[in-house]
C-alpha cells in the first residue's frame, strides 16, 4: 500500500501548494530562479505507515541567492528537499525533515559550501534535541539534484569535517514552511514584508507539528535552563503536588 | 442573471439562417435570438472599412446590447458584405467588447475543429448539427449573461477587484481565488486586454474578459476544474466506469454548476472530489467507487501504458496519462493547470516545439 498516491482533503493540498507559489512568486520578483522537478504537486503525496499515514516529498532549487560575500563571478544557489510525514486521522505532521544544501556556483561547477537538515520527530529521538539542526558534509542524492534542474558539476570540500556529523543545535518548530520562510527573510529580505503577510493565513491550514511533550514541558515551568524543554521527551513527567 | 438575452445570428445562407434560428429562440427561453441583416446606411457609410461599418450597425437598434453574437465562419455571399468573414466581425464585436462565438457549419474542416481546441479570445464550436449547433451556442450566451448579472454587484467591493478573486466570488467560491490567479500567470494576451480596457465601459470590458478565461482557461486545461476523462483519471477510475450514473452519483457534490456548465459535457471541482474522497477515508476515488458502488469498478489506465494507472490529462490527445509516462510544466500552460501534461507519443511527434 505505501508509496500509492493517495488524495488529501483539499484545505490541506492547497496549504502546501498555496505557500510554495508564494514562495515561488517571492523568490522570481526578487530576481532569484526556482525550478521545481516535473513532478505536479498531487503525486507528491503517497500513503505511508501502513496506511496510516501520507509521506510528503518535495524538492526546490534556487538559483541566484543575493550575497554580498562572493566575487561577481560566483552564485550562490540553494537545493531544498523536505521529507516530511502526515498522519490521516488528524491531519497533523509526525514527521519532518528539511535538507538544504548552499552550492557556490562558478562557470559549470558547483561546490557544496552548507549541508544541513532540520529535523523532527513526533515523540522526539534518543539523544536529539526535539525540534534540531544538523550540520552535516552530506549532498542532497544526486537524483534528487538533477530532478530539480541541477546539471552542474558537484564538488564537494576537499576535508570532510567530522565533527558537524555530531553537532545538533536546538531550533524551534522548524518546518518546510518555517525553513523557506526564513530563506525568504534571509536572502530577499525587501520582499519579505509582502511575502509574510500572502503567507499569514496558510499557516494554519498547513499541517501541524504534533510536539505535545515539549509543550507541556514549556508550560510547565520556565524558570531552568531553556534548552532542558528541547530533551522533554527523554524525561520523566514532573510530578505536580496535589 | 442579467436581462434578457439578446443573440445576434451572423448567417448568409437563408436555409441555414432560419433553422438555426429557430434552434436558437427555441432554446433561449429567456430572450431571442435575431439575424443580422440589412441596415440602413448611407452611401458614404458603405464606402468605410466593413469592421468600422459593423461596429456602427451592432451600436444601434436593434443590434445593440447583444449578449452574443453567434456566426458562420464563411459569410462570403452576405449581402452588402461580400466576402464576409467571421474574423472581421470578430474584430468589431472586440471593439464594443460583444462576446463572440463562431461556427462552421458545413463538414468539418479540421482545422476549424483543432481551432475550436485550441484558440482563445473567442468561442469556436465545432459542428455536429444545427440542433447541438444552436444548444451550445445558447449556452455559451447564457454563461455570459450569467457572469454579466453577477459582476457588477462584485464590482462594487474594490478589495474583489483582482480578476481572480471577482471570478473566484462570481463563481461562488473565493476560497479558489488563489488557484483561479494561477490561470493568468504568463498570459500575455489577456494582460494586454486588461490593460486597455477604458473607464466607461470597464464593467462590459470584463464581462468578456472573464468569460473567455473561463471558457479558454479554467475549463479547458484541468487542475482547478476537471473534464471527464480528467477526472475520472485523477479519481483513478476507468473512464468508461466513470460514465456509469452509479459512479457519477458518488461524486456528484462536486459538479460544476456555473458559467458555461454543461450537464453534456460536464466538469467537477476537484478540490471538492478529494474532500469526497477523503472524507469517506479512502485514498482515491477508486476505493471509494468500488466500496460505495461495485468491486467491479475498474481503475484508470495510462494512454501510452494500461498496466499503469493514470492520474494526469493528455491535453493533445484527451487521453488519461500517467505521470512517468507525460511531460509537464511547459510555459504556455496555465500554471494552476497541474493536471494537465502531455503524453510522451504527442511530446515526441511534436517535438521541441512544445516547450517554446
Amino acid at each position: 500500500m505505501s508509496g500509492k498516491e493517495v488524495r488529501l482533503p483539499s484545505g490541506v493540498r492547497s496549504a502546501y501548494e498555496n505557500f510554495l507559489e508564494a514562495f515561488r512568486d517571492a523568490v522570481e520578483v526578487a530576481g532569484g530562479q526556482i525550478t521545481f522537478p516535473d513532478v505536479p504537486l498531487p503525486s507528491c503525496f503517497t500513503l505511508s505507515g501502513n496506511g496510516m499515514s501520507v509521506a510528503f516529498s518535495r524538492c526546490l532549487y534556487v538559483k541566484h541567492l543575493p550575497c554580498r560575500k562572493l566575487s561577481g563571478s560566483k552564485r550562490l544557489d540553494v537545493v531544498v528537499k523536505a521529507v516530511e510525514e502526515i498522519t490521516r486521522d488528524s491531519w497533523s505532521l509526525t514527521k519532518s525533515t528539511v535538507y538544504l544544501n548552499y552550492f557556490v556556483v562558478a562557470k559549470d561547477s558547483a561546490l557544496l559550501a552548507q549541508s544541513l537538515h532540520f529535523d523532527f520527530v513526533e515523540g522526539g529521538q534518543p539523544g536529539h534535541p526535539f525540534f534540531h539542526l544538523q550540520l552535516t558534509d552530506e549532498p542532497i542524492p544526486q537524483d534528487d539534484l538533477e530532478k530539480t534542474g541541477f546539471n552542474l558539476h558537484l564538488e564537494l570540500p576537499d576535508q570532510p569535517n567530522e565533527c558537524w556529523v555530531t553537532t545538533r543545535l536546538p531550533t524551534p518548530d522548524m518546518t518546510l514552511a518555517s525553513v523557506l520562510y526564513c530563506l525568504v527573510a534571509d536572502h530577499f529580505a525587501n520582499f519579505f514584508g509582502p511575502f509574510a503577510e500572502r503567507v499569514q493565513s496558510i499557516q494554519e491550514q498547513l499541517p501541524q507539528p504534533s510536539f505535545e511533550a515539549l509543550k507541556e514541558s514549556l508550560q510547565d515551568s520556565s524558570l531552568h535552563f531553556k534548552s532542558s524543554h528541547w530533551f522533554a521527551h527523554l524525561r520523566e513527567p514532573t510530578q505536580h503536588p496535589g | 442573471m442579467a436581462g434578457k438575452i439578446k443573440i445576434v445570428l451572423f448567417e448568409d445562407t437563408e436555409q441555414t439562417r432560419s433553422g438555426l434560428l429557430e434552434g436558437l429562440n427555441e432554446h433561449l427561453k429567456d430572450g431571442e435570438a435575431i439575424s443580422f441583416g440589412q441596415s440602413e446606411e448611407s452611401p458614404e457609410d458603405m464606402e468605410r472599412m466593413y469592421q468600422d461599418r459593423l461596429e456602427s450597425i451592432l451600436s444601434k437598434a436593434p443590434y445593440d446590447e447583444a449578449t452574443m453574437l453567434v456566426v458562420d465562419r464563411d459569410l462570403s455571399k452576405s449581402q452588402n458584405f461580400g466576402g464576409l468573414s467571421d474574423d472581421t466581425v470578430a474584430a468589431a464585436a472586440k471593439r464594443l467588447a460583444i462576446p463572440i462565438c463562431s461556427y462552421a457549419r458545413q463538414q468539418a474542416p479540421d482545422d476549424y475543429n483543432w481551432r475550436a481546441r485550441w484558440e482563445e479570445g473567442r468561442i469556436f464550436l465545432s459542428f455536429e448539427n444545427d440542433e447541438e449547433l444552436a444548444r451550445k451556442a445558447v449556452l455559451a450566451a447564457r454563461g455570459f449573461a450569467e457572469i454579466a448579472g453577477g459582476l457588477r454587484g462584485v464590482m462594487k467591493d474594490r478589495a474583489r477587484r483582482s480578476p481572480a478573486r471577482v471570478l473566484a466570488t462570481l463563481l461562488g467560491k473565493p476560497e479558489y481565488s488563489d488557484k483561479i490567479a494561477l490561470y493568468s500567470v504568463g498570459d500575455q494576451t489577456r494582460l494586454a486586454e486588461i490593460l486597455a480596457k477604458d473607464e466607461t465601459d470597464r464593467v462590459k470590458r470584463m464581462e468578456c474578459f472573464l468569460g473567455y478565461w473561463l471558457w479558454d482557461s479554467l475549463l479547458r486545461y484541468p487542475g482547478l476544474l476537471v473534464n471527464e476523462v480528467a477526472a475520472a483519471s485523477y479519481l483513478n477510475i476507468a473512464t468508461v466506469d466513470f460514465e456509469k450514473s452509479e459512479v457519477r452519483a458518488v461524486f456528484a457534490q462536486a459538479l460544476y454548476g456555473g458559467p458555461f456548465a454543461d450537464s453534456k459535457r460536464p466538469h467537477w471541482w476537484r478540490g471538492m472530489l478529494d474532500d469526497i474522497v477523503s472524507g469517506e477515508n479512502c485514498s482515491d476515488g477508486l476505493e471509494l467507487a468500488r466500496k460505495k458502488v461495485s468491486s467491479m469498478i475498474n481503475p484508470s489506465q495510462c494512454c501510452e501504458d494500461p498496466s499503469k494507472p493514470a492520474g494526469y490529462y493528455c491535453i493533445i490527445s484527451g487521453q488519461p496519462v500517467s505521470l512517468e509516462n507525460s511531460k509537464g510544466g511547459f510555459s504556455w500552460f496555465p500554471r494552476g493547470a497541474d493536471l494537465t501534461r502531455i503524453s510522451k507519443t504527442k511530446f515526441d511527434e511534436y517535438g521541441p516545439w512544445l516547450g517554446v
